[in-house]
């Protein structure tokens, strides 16, 4: 009796991915801010209560001239914020973007 | 609990005064001829960073409406008004930085994974050559991921700070002044940002 043993399949179907805040920062500080935007938004959805995720939403909304979105951001990042510093910027920002408009 | 509610417009009130400006009550600022704009010390990180603020503060009041004379070299005019007061403004720039580092602590998403292993094995029958048995066997195991507390990222920004200060030309009496900052990625729209803030407020003083 002959006996062949194949080891055939080894499939990993979804491995383990980039974060997309890693590659928001790089898209950011390389200066991609449309692609920056899109990993805030996948990252937006896998921490929706981080408001440092809004914030950086906000910042690239502004430079890239949506100001409603940007205040929608900024709002939200107060709203899940427990720092001063970050209220204060956000608050400051939220005042400058209804002037402007 | 109905002294607790009392403080609460008291508390809106500071609220809303914490970035309000500091002014002389008595001046009136209705009897304005023009403002001279001194010139605007550079920042000591960027050579050039006093004229970008300097022009940003003609370009500003030009925006909302009033004469601007740059032809001295050294100090820009700003035509206020037909009063017989004269005002000196001067800047000073606190912070000008396009690379502060912004640290963001983030979750470390693994989404799992499937992996599946057949094992195939032939018997040959002695009997007959020409028949073979085949036994397919085939195990999946998933792997259903984690999120778990991962590194810190980091970003830079830019981030520009002022101090506007303005004074009476003839007497040297201080009559307003404020400070105020902005946050952004590009330099140039959050140097912009910050001084319109300064002079859209400084702006309602001469309405």
């Amino acid at each position: 009796m002959k006996k062949l043993s194949y080891l055939i399949i080894n499939i990993f179907l979804i491995g383990e991915q980039l974060d997309p805040l890693i590659q928001a920062s790089d898209a950011i500080n390389s200066g991609s801010y449309e692609n920056a935007l899109k990993y805030v938004i996948d990252a937006q959805k896998l921490e929706p209560f981080n408001p440092d995720v809004y914030r950086m939403k906000a910042l690239l909304h502004e430079s890239l001239g949506e100001q409603k979105k940007a205040i929608k951001a900024w709002e939200k990042c107060i709203q899940y914020s427990k720092s001063k510093e970050i209220k204060s910027e956000a608050q400051i920002h939220l005042k400058n973007l209804e002037n402007e408009k | 609990m109905k002294n607790n509610l009392k403080f609460i417009p008291f508390i809106y009130f500071l609220f809303s005064c914490y970035n309000n400006p500091a002014i002389k009550s008595s001046y009136n600022f209705l009897n304005v001829e023009s403002i001279e704009v001194l010139p605007v010390e550079d920042h000591s990180y960027l050579h050039g960073s006093g004229k970008m603020i300097s022009n940003s503060i003609s370009y500003n009041f030009l925006k909302l409406g009033f004469d601007v004379n740059q032809s001295n070299d050294q100090n820009n005019f700003i035509f206020i008004g037909s009063g017989n007061k004269k005002l000196i403004l001067s800047c000073i720039i606190t912070e000008f930085t396009d690379s502060e580092l912004i640290i963001v602590p983030y979750k470390y998403e693994n989404k799992g994974y499937t992996e599946t292993v057949l094992n195939q094995s032939s018997i040959d029958s002695k009997k007959n050559k020409k028949d073979t048995d085949l036994n397919n066997t085939a195990s999946t195991k998933t792997h259903g991921g984690s999120i778990t507390e991962g590194s810190k990222i980091e970003y830079s920004r830019a981030k520009v700070g002022i101090i506007l200060t303005m004074k009476d030309k003839l007497t040297g009496d201080l009559v307003w002044s404020n400070s105020y900052w902005y946050s952004g990625l590009e330099l140039h729209k959050t140097t912009e940002s910050c001084v319109r803030q300064g002079i859209n407020q400084l702006g309602k003083l001469f309405n």
